[in-house]
């Protein structure tokens, strides 16, 4: 720790914390890599909020035909070029963001505090609440994720929320089984049975003795998958299973464009970029999470 | 006796393993008078942890009391339920362990983590965080660490063993409890901290007027520390006695190889030792099971298990050949 002797004034707490935020900041921010991910991420979601402002034709993203300009490619006017009713590729990959940033929050949104509380209760508590939720998730893990989904979101009606509930239920096993193994381990340490021994309740030794210590996998693993549930929203909205229709997806765009390759090429190639963009950003900026963790921690 | 505040009765403690029961704890009596400083001594192994472990219901999962009663005023504590158990937790009896660097947890600040022990000890009084940090502050001084607001903002890792000792230390001590059980306060650190360690702890104990517990496998440790000595063998306590009649008069043929075992500063150079090794908890001969390595034993002593005989008021011993 450098600057040791600053870290206590008379407002010592805030003063630790913003000294500790200086530190994992250097510490990230040391790896251009992560830095450069940090900066796609942050240019996805600046393109996801102000899409209507920076799309050169939004009204491209509603149910909209141009025969004149149909499958044009790039030029001045239409970057990306036109799709086959005349659309623009850009204005609609632009669109396409705001539905996946959209998904991916609310997926994690719903399924990491739910797999972190139910491997909390698994892993401390043992027992019964281990093996049902343990094997619980054995089952839902032991199915192919993409089947799975396909099927949850066939079953329900095709839309960009039966396709969020596919990937949430699929998506809360592995951060029980994460934290279940670590809430377990931990709950061997004498802090935690230092915990038990002054009389703390079991909500305290489970949020603040064993999440705190859990913190930075989950952050680390979440960083990291919101870039994967993108691709598996992608990937669902290729089998026609998302977003419909007009509205734009990447998915979607991709199967569109993939029926005229070669010739139409942009109408792929682009919207498959946007995907790796993203993608791309979000696992720099995990690595880089993870990496600022364990360097922060002597 | 009246004042008497903790007593543990014919304890068993039983670990299941896989060829068996490990019959670790033997039936094992002690008692804690109010304001008293007793010391259980004995070799690695020998139960002294797993008894204590038993006070609070601490014990591994694997460990289950098989028969006894642990008194505390008057109440069992093994029967007691969790709330009451938690409120004994929060209140009375505190547990200092052995290693101070893994009872510490790592994400949090000392501030935050003796704020937390304040917290539990009155939970429905509300403690300002004023009031906390004063308290605290108080603690940390009262452990000779100067400097206590940078200690208190400082997390685990920047602290060394000893310091983190002292913070366990005045953890144990940042509320007024009555019993304090120290599990070998010094093992992880090396003798001037232990020793510096075992007065602050000796001091501070006769200051609160708290009564100690105090584990170790030393008997000068004990000897410099506690009021009363119980000397515990593979599970059976085979003698307890004053600390200087203990020192003057050592009945057990164990006490007298282990006081044999404290290397002299003249003549004899180091003493030959107790032969042999602690023995097997699962399926332990029926007699005495400190026979297989005792210079005294008799037939009986293979038979029988001698049960605990006063010799004077505050002397007593578990043996047949005691004379």
């Amino acid at each position: 720790m450098e600057n040791q002797g600053r870290i206590h004034k008379n407002t010592f707490m805030k003063e630790s914390t913003r000294e500790n935020m200086r530190m994992y900041w250097y510490k990230f921010s040391r790896n251009k890599l992560s830095v450069l991910g940090l900066l796609l991420v942050i240019s996805s979601i600046v393109i996801a909020i102000f899409a209507p402002v920076i799309a050169p034709f939004p009204q491209h993203v509603e149910a909209f035909v141009d025969y004149n300009n149909a499958s044009l490619a790039p030029s001045s006017t239409y970057w990306f070029g036109t799709d086959i009713f005349g659309r623009d590729i850009l204005s609609r990959i632009i669109f396409a963001f705001r539905g996946a940033l959209y998904m991916s929050i609310i997926v994690l949104a719903i399924a990491v505090p739910v797999g972190t509380l139910l491997g909390l209760i698994a892993g401390y508590f043992g027992g019964w609440f281990e093996v049902v939720i343990m094997r619980l998730t054995d089952i839902f893990l032991s199915i192919p994720a993409i089947i799975l989904a396909l099927s949850i979101a066939s079953v329900l009606e095709p839309n960009l929320t039966s396709s969020m509930i596919a990937v949430t239920v699929m998506w809360w096993p592995w951060y029980t089984r994460m934290v279940a193994g670590m809430a377990k381990s931990y709950s061997k340490e004498y802090f935690i049975k230092n915990a038990e021994l002054i009389g703390a309740s079991k909500f305290h030794i489970l949020f603040r003795e064993i999440l705190p210590n859990c913190i930075s996998p989950i952050l680390t693993k979440m960083a990291l998958d919101v870039g994967w549930v993108m691709l598996i929203g992608a990937t669902l909205s290729y089998c026609g299973l998302g977003e419909q229709p007009p509205t734009p997806a990447f998915g979607q765009m991709i199967s569109d464009g993939s029926k005229y390759m070669p010739d139409l090429w942009w109408m792929t190639i682009y919207p498959a970029m946007a995907i790796a963009y993203i993608i791309l950003g979000f696992n720099l900026l995990g690595d880089g999470i993870s990496d600022m963790f364990n360097k922060g921690r002597q | 006796m009246t004042n008497e505040l903790l007593s543990i009765k014919d304890l068993e403690v039983w670990y299941k393993t896989y060829r068996g029961y490990a019959k670790v704890v033997n039936g094992v009596n002690l008692t804690v008078n109010k304001g008293e400083k007793v010391g259980v001594v004995g070799e690695s192994g020998c139960g002294k942890t797993t008894t204590m472990k038993s006070i609070l219901r601490m014990n591994v999962q694997s460990a289950y009391v098989n028969s006894g009663e642990i008194l505390y005023s008057g109440e069992n504590i093994l029967k007691m339920n969790e709330a009451k158990l938690q409120e004994i937790r929060r209140r009375d009896i505190a547990m200092i362990s052995q290693e101070p660097s893994a009872a510490l947890n790592p994400v949090f600040t000392i501030g935050e983590q003796i704020r937390d022990v304040i917290r539990y000890s009155d939970t429905k009084k509300k403690f300002t965080k004023e009031e906390m940090q004063s308290k605290a502050i108080d603690a940390i001084k009262s452990v000779m660490i100067s400097d206590p607001e940078r200690i208190l903002a400082s997390y685990p890792y920047q602290l060394s063993g000893g310091m983190k000792q002292r913070i366990c230390i005045a953890m144990g001590l940042v509320v007024p409890r009555n019993v304090l059980i120290a599990d070998e306060p010094g093992t992880a650190l090396d003798v001037t901290i232990q020793d510096q360690i075992h007065r602050l702890l000796h001091n501070l104990v006769e200051e609160k007027d708290m009564s100690l517990i105090m584990i170790t496998h030393s008997l000068g440790v004990a000897r410099e520390l506690v009021d009363r000595i119980h000397v515990m063998y593979a599970g059976d306590v085979v003698e307890v006695a004053k600390t200087d009649d203990l020192f003057k008069k050592p009945l057990h043929p164990y006490t007298i190889g282990l006081l044999d075992c404290v290397p002299k500063l003249s003549g004899g150079g180091i003493s030959e030792g107790i032969y042999g090794y602690v023995p097997s908890y699962i399926n332990p001969a029926p007699g005495c099971r400190f026979a297989s390595r005792c210079p005294k034993a008799t037939q009986i002593c293979r038979e029988q298990k001698p049960s605990m005989t006063s010799v004077d008021a505050e002397h007593s011993v578990a043996c047949f050949n005691y004379q």
